[in-house]
């Protein structure tokens, strides 16, 4: 099932932008004939990640990397954003300040061009007959499918997957919330 | 792979007339009247015909003249404006123009496309200032570097590529690096003991950079590459080297992006472009101080297949009314740009700027 958490504050980094003007707070209806489907409330990517208990990490990390000005941009994103749990589980070898630029790659891993629901999603699982591809901002395609009724997505090579519950609509671009980190990984003691 | 200005090529195609016409005079005689402003999405739709035609010749020109403009920018080391047509035209022949055509093309072309003759005028300036450095890069690259060889081989001619060319590893080790090992000579052991810490077994790939693999590893905010026990190379990482408030690594290279660009992503006057990263600086300390733009940079070009990758419809949210799927056609947007695919061939129909 999914979940969308909407919210009508009002966001003044986009205050002037064409956004807003088209951006209302409501709540998701499907459009099964464009594929067009939630609408978005008025916050920024930034501010979505920020109100996320589970997201303090990637929140942390967005605002070290200074992407949070792209993301209240009117540029549009979609993020499969890992959740505390997910990142800290990567180990020692992710932690500390020494492990920033790493922990950006893997971000960048999870960034997607555009704006992305759920419905779009599964719409395109659907009607391509199997599974789908989208590219990262990183430097590989991340995979969707249906498995079970639920939607997942995974790595590109497949080794890690996790299932999108929930979708936080925003102004600029779609945050889905993920339990699992899709980007390779390796300890040092190899 | 990506490319970033592929994107971008496809303005050019899809810009209409009027960006045909900026295009042309820009090349012609750098009188600085080309149109400078971007067309809007509906001259794109309706255009494509004619744009295409123009856009073609355009792109041809545009190819000839800056690449040669490069070559003008390595042996002369000036960024004349007013001058450079015409030795862009003499130097067409020489060793390093011809190198740099594979590369070149639609970057220039975009940067013509998009541009006018005051902005190229400025940029030039820019590139005279570095370019007897980027020259040194781009030869180096091509003479020792087989993964700038195999991007040449494989892309047939991308802006992207000479961004990398310009940016890629810099020489040497980086400055903090240098001082704590004398000389970019680690001890073995040391070296052990980093290539088995963190990340040594990841390639450039990983960390988003568009290098092949090779002997690198990192450390303290630089991916470092070896030759053999020393190192060779060093690419500073988003986050790490290049985090704000740091300066921008003086020998990292950078470029400018096409006026659509600058105006969509409200990018202003400070900022550079590299490794499909567009960081804002400080004006007056050139320290970093957020990143305006992440970029696939991957390309889409009218009459071309559709890269891999953009299955899902994926439209900002409030241009869904005007750009929907339908049996007629899909949209998928990519670094600022809205694409119309045919849904049977899946070729690139149109490219559509976002501009309000």
């Amino acid at each position: 099932m999914i979940s969308n958490t909407l919210s009508c504050r009002c966001l003044t980094a986009l205050a002037s932008s064409a956004l807003l003007t088209l951006a209302a707070c409501g709540d998701t209806t499907g459009d099964a004939e464009s594929g067009a489907n939630g609408a978005p409330g008025t916050l920024s990517l930034a501010a979505l990640i920020a109100e996320n208990d589970e997201l303090s990490t990637v929140e942390t990390l967005v605002e070290e990397a200074g992407l949070a000005q792209a993301f209240d941009g009117i540029a549009a994103y979609t993020v499969l954003a890992p959740s505390d749990d997910a990142l800290a589980a990567l180990g020692e070898d992710f932690s500390g300040d020494e492990a920033r630029p790493a922990l950006i790659a893997v971000l960048r891993g999870h960034i997607l061009p555009g704006y992305l629901t759920s419905e779009d999603i599964t719409t395109a699982i659907e009607s391509n007959g199997g599974p789908v591809e989208m590219q990262t901002m990183g430097s590989g395609t991340l995979t969707f499918a249906m498995e079970d009724d639920v939607l997942k997505v995974s790595s590109d090579d497949g080794a890690t997957s996790a299932a999108i519950t929930e979708e936080m609509l925003g102004a600029n671009g779609v945050i889905l919330p993920i339990d699992a980190v899709l980007k390779q990984v390796e300890t040092h003691d190899q | 792979m990506k490319y970033l200005l592929a994107a971008i090529s496809t303005l050019a195609l899809a810009a209409v007339p009027a960006m045909a016409q900026g295009n042309g005079n820009g090349n012609g005689g750098n009188n600085g009247s080309g149109g400078g402003q971007p067309a809007h999405a509906e001259h794109a739709n309706h255009s494509n015909g004619g744009g295409n035609a123009e856009r073609g010749n355009g792109a041809d020109r545009g190819n000839g003249n800056g690449n040669a403009d490069r070559g003008n920018q390595a042996n002369r080391n000036n960024g004349n404006g007013n001058r450079d047509d015409n030795v862009r035209n003499e130097n067409r022949g020489n060793g390093n123009v011809a190198n740099r055509n594979n590369g070149n093309v639609n970057r220039n072309t975009v940067n013509r496309n998009a541009g006018n003759g005051n902005r190229n005028a400025s940029r030039n300036v820019d590139n005279g200032n570095r370019g007897g450095q980027d020259l040194n890069r781009g030869n180096r690259g091509n003479g020792q570097n087989q993964d700038f060889d195999r991007r040449d081989g494989r892309d047939g001619g991308l802006i992207d590529r000479i961004f990398y060319r310009e940016t890629g590893l810099i020489d040497g080790c980086p400055p903090g690096l240098a001082k704590k090992r004398n000389g970019c000579l680690p001890p073995g052991q040391a070296r052990q003991r980093d290539r088995a810490y963190r990340y040594g077994n990841y390639s450039p790939d990983w960390w988003g950079l568009p290098y092949g693999r090779g002997d690198y590893f990192y450390e303290d905010g630089y991916l470092l590459r070896y030759s053999g026990d020393r190192i060779s190379g060093y690419i500073p990482l988003l986050g790490g080297a290049l985090r704000i408030g740091n300066p921008w690594p003086s020998d990292y290279g950078y470029d400018r992006v096409p006026d659509y660009y600058t105006n969509y992503y409200g990018l202003g006057s400070d900022y550079r472009y590299a490794d499909n990263v567009v960081y804002r600086l400080d004006p007056e300390t050139a320290a970093i101080t957020s990143i305006a733009a992440l970029l696939t940079g991957d390309e889409f070009t009218v009459g071309q297949p559709a890269p891999r990758g953009y299955d899902v419809y994926n439209v900002p949210y409030s241009f869904r009314d005007r750009y929907r799927d339908g049996p007629d056609a899909y949209y998928r947007y990519n670094d600022g740009y809205v694409y119309q695919i045919d849904p049977e061939t899946r070729l690139v129909a149109a490219a559509i700027e976002l501009l309000l």
